[in-house]
């Protein structure tokens, strides 16, 4: 197994070794320029929003279909990501992977590359984010798929899938049923 | 020359549609804080669009939307948006736990879609739990999935 597989990419969860670090050595560090650091930091935000956005786009085609309900209220999400953490910009990776998704010949072709996507973006996400954003783009992706007031089979396999591989199907199961009745309360409406 | 019942009535609190009461706490939800927050008008033109209470209303959505708007254009403080919240709130409970759940939930998300809550906003969340009888349990449970939602 790679040796940093399982470290986080969450800049948060390092505040402590950056302090100790600034602690333990009061002479200016040989190590990376501030402008460097801030460069990592933000590689590394950039990856986890690309990840976020992959899995909105596996959220709207779980059932293999564009809807226009689902897609006013990705537009609607799109709109308030971009008004403060992401950019118009991040978004080019959606547009990427539903331009590979639809020059797919046939379904098998188009289930292929979606299954390729969805397990590469849960990868990513799932390594870099924390608790917090886990829970957060597991709210999106109910709220993103109730949009049309329904929730498919093959959308109920994605739900599972996504909390098993984000690993909140076992710690955080009473949020997920809190977050599954709330949301079917407001897109009953 | 028919009566005009709005006016007989008027000062009476509980005399709005379902639609309009529905509408009307979205919208109070939306300017409760004096601000015009771009996630909120967004977030609120999008129930408009895809609301089936809303747009199953016998006079048609946009009827009810100039009707409840009017109403609101007099209310200029947060005191007279909460007279106009509590009234809705008195024709909403009737109509069942469901509509008056979803109503909620959907007010909180407008109100949290700036990702903070001014005081007024908190007198409002108080008062629609009260007024539409949420279950304390409902109440927190939403509270938490919303503000979990909307960190991202």
């Amino acid at each position: 197994m790679p040796l940093f597989q399982n470290l986080s990419a969450d800049p948060a969860d390092y505040d402590d070794i950056f302090k100790a670090r600034q602690l333990a050595s009061p002479a200016p560090s040989k190590g990376p320029s501030l402008l460097d650091r801030l460069k990592r930091l933000f590689g590394f935000g950039k990856a986890r929003r690309a990840a976020f956005i992959m899995l909105l786009f596996c959220a709207q085609y779980a059932d293999r279909t564009k809807c226009d309900a689902e897609d006013e209220r990705l537009q609607t999400l799109k709109a308030r990501l971009n008004f403060r953490r992401f950019s118009p910009d991040d978004w080019t990776v959606f547009e990427r992977a539903q331009e590979k998704y639809q020059a797919a010949r046939d379904a098998k072709r188009r289930d292929r590359v979606y299954s390729k996507l969805f397990s590469r973006a849960l990868g990513q996400f799932r390594r870099a984010s924390n608790e917090k954003e886990k829970r957060a783009l597991f709210i999106h992706a109910l709220d993103l798929i109730w949009a049309d007031k329904m929730i498919r089979h093959e959308e109920k396999e994605f739900l599972k899938a996504l909390a098993e591989g984000l690993g909140i199907d076992q710690t955080d199961e009473a949020f997920i049923k809190a977050a599954i009745e709330i949301m079917q309360y407001k897109n009953n409406f | 020359m028919s009566l005009d019942f709005d006016a007989l009535f008027e000062g009476v609190s509980g005399g709005m549609t379902k639609e309009e009461a529905a509408y009307a706490l979205l919208k109070i939800a939306m300017v409760i804080d004096g601000e015009t927050d771009a996630r909120e008008v967004a977030q609120l033109s999008a129930i408009l669009k895809r609301s089936k209470t809303l747009l199953g209303a016998k006079d048609g959505a946009e009827q009810v939307i100039r009707k409840v708007d009017e109403r609101l254009a007099s209310a200029s403080t947060p005191e007279a948006l909460h007279a106009a919240a509590k009234d809705a709130c008195a024709s909403l409970k009737h109509e069942g736990e469901e509509i008056s759940k979803s109503v909620f939930t959907q007010a909180l998300d407008i109100m949290l879609a700036d990702t903070s809550v001014h005081p007024n906003e908190k007198v409002l969340i108080q008062l629609l739990s009260e007024h539409l009888a949420i279950p304390d349990d409902f109440v927190r449970m939403a509270v938490m999935v919303i503000t979990s939602k909307n960190k991202y």
